[in-house]
């Protein structure tokens, strides 16, 4: 395949741009606060395969979320400021992979953390 | 399924390219509703040729009533589109976007967001809102340098970058090609839609250039991007030089006549 060459240009301004340093930050803080909690992390990432569009940060966050209460869809999408959808499409994710567990109550199913 | 168009700058066709695509959209069957999500200089409705509304976007988020619903400030247009404008006056400057996102919620429809250029509070508040997002520019660098930080932002909020749309292309070689900006944003280019004066004259007559010239290739592209998006698949139409050779002649014959 062609390799396709870059401006100096675009990869000074790219190199300017970085990262947002929220994500670097929040990630790291969290990683330390799920480890005080007693989750082995490491463990939780190997848990999760073909992680493809599911960010891990947002799934630290998601067990800091449900590791002392149950909460449905609307309630995760509201409080970590994604849609519902896409809230929705990372508990089905964790829970195959094993990492939730979920009860309806009622129409509406919520979530929580699965201790082995 | 809330979709959203955004850019890093202003002026490169976020709001022609939000309406032509729900049109297109629509025109696929899906069921779509177009919204002004740009609250502080809203000009969804100039597009389509309608500036006075009973109710409008800030009407419903500011009023925060519980009877009233997106729904009521929601418009059909000639084309079939619907779309719910915001209103253009100065009183809304202090309209909270983020109230949008509790409006949206369970929305029976596939919503299209037209944001506010940047990365200020009501361009963030509308990417809260959304599953998935397009990010607009025009094939030079500072409008490239706009995007990757909104491209950056986007996959840090975890919200799903559909691709970015490349606008006003035309072809020149001063501008940044589709492959460059590919590798260097790790982002898909999924439309180069061309830059035409079609589009221009259209927003003149107020009447969207899928509407007005549907065979121009700016408008094709738009259906093609449409057909892409809803996994459906596009046929172009056939003998296209000899159909836009034959409309030419009709506009000519019309405008003759006219005089």
């Amino acid at each position: 395949m062609k390799k396709v060459e870059i401006s100096e240009d675009l990869l000074r301004v790219k190199d300017l741009i970085g990262k947002p340093k929220r994500n670097l930050n929040e990630s790291t803080i969290l990683t330390n606060q799920l480890k005080d909690f007693g989750y082995k992390i490491e463990e939780i990432e190997k848990k999760i395969e073909n992680r493809g569009k599911f960010d891990l940060k947002r799934i630290k966050e998601l067990i800091f979320l449900l590791s002392d209460k149950e909460l449905n869809a609307n309630e995760v999408g509201r409080i970590l400021k994604i849609s519902r959808n896409r809230a929705s499409e990372y508990l089905l994710k964790m829970e195959k992979d094993e990492i939730l567990k979920s009860r309806f109550v009622g129409k509406k199913k919520y979530y929580f953390m699965k201790h082995d | 399924m809330i979709r959203g168009i955004l850019s890093g700058k202003g002026g490169v066709g976020k709001t022609t390219i939000t309406v032509n695509l729900g049109i297109a959209l629509h025109n696929l069957g899906e069921n779509v509703v177009v919204l002004d999500g740009d609250l502080k200089n809203p000009n969804l409705s100039l597009h389509l040729g309608v500036f006075k509304y009973n109710l409008t976007l800030q009407d419903v988020v500011e009023k925060d009533i519980s009877h009233i619903s997106l729904l009521n400030a929601l418009y059909v247009h000639e084309t079939g589109l619907r779309f719910i404008p915001a209103h253009l006056s100065l009183n809304f400057l202090d309209t909270d976007a983020s109230k949008l996102k509790s409006f949206l919620e369970n929305s029976p429809y596939n919503v299209l967001i037209d944001s506010s250029p940047g990365l200020g509070k009501d361009s963030l508040s509308v990417l809260e809102c959304c599953d998935e997002v397009f990010v607009v520019t025009e094939p030079y660098l500072p409008d490239i340098t706009d995007c990757m930080k909104t491209l950056e932002v986007a996959k840090d909020r975890d919200v799903n970058v559909k691709g970015i749309i490349l606008n006003k292309v035309r072809g020149k070689d001063y501008e940044l090609g589709k492959e460059e900006i590919k590798a260097c944003t790790n982002t898909n280019v999924i439309a180069n839609l061309p830059f035409e004066e079609n589009v221009l004259r259209s927003l003149k007559l107020k009447n969207p250039v899928i509407n007005y010239k549907p065979l121009s290739k700016v408008s094709l592209g738009f259906n093609q991007l449409a057909a892409d998006i809803s996994d459906k698949e596009f046929v172009k139409p056939r003998f296209l030089p000899l159909k836009r050779a034959f409309s030419f002649i009709q506009n000519k014959s019309k405008s003759a006549k006219a005089n």
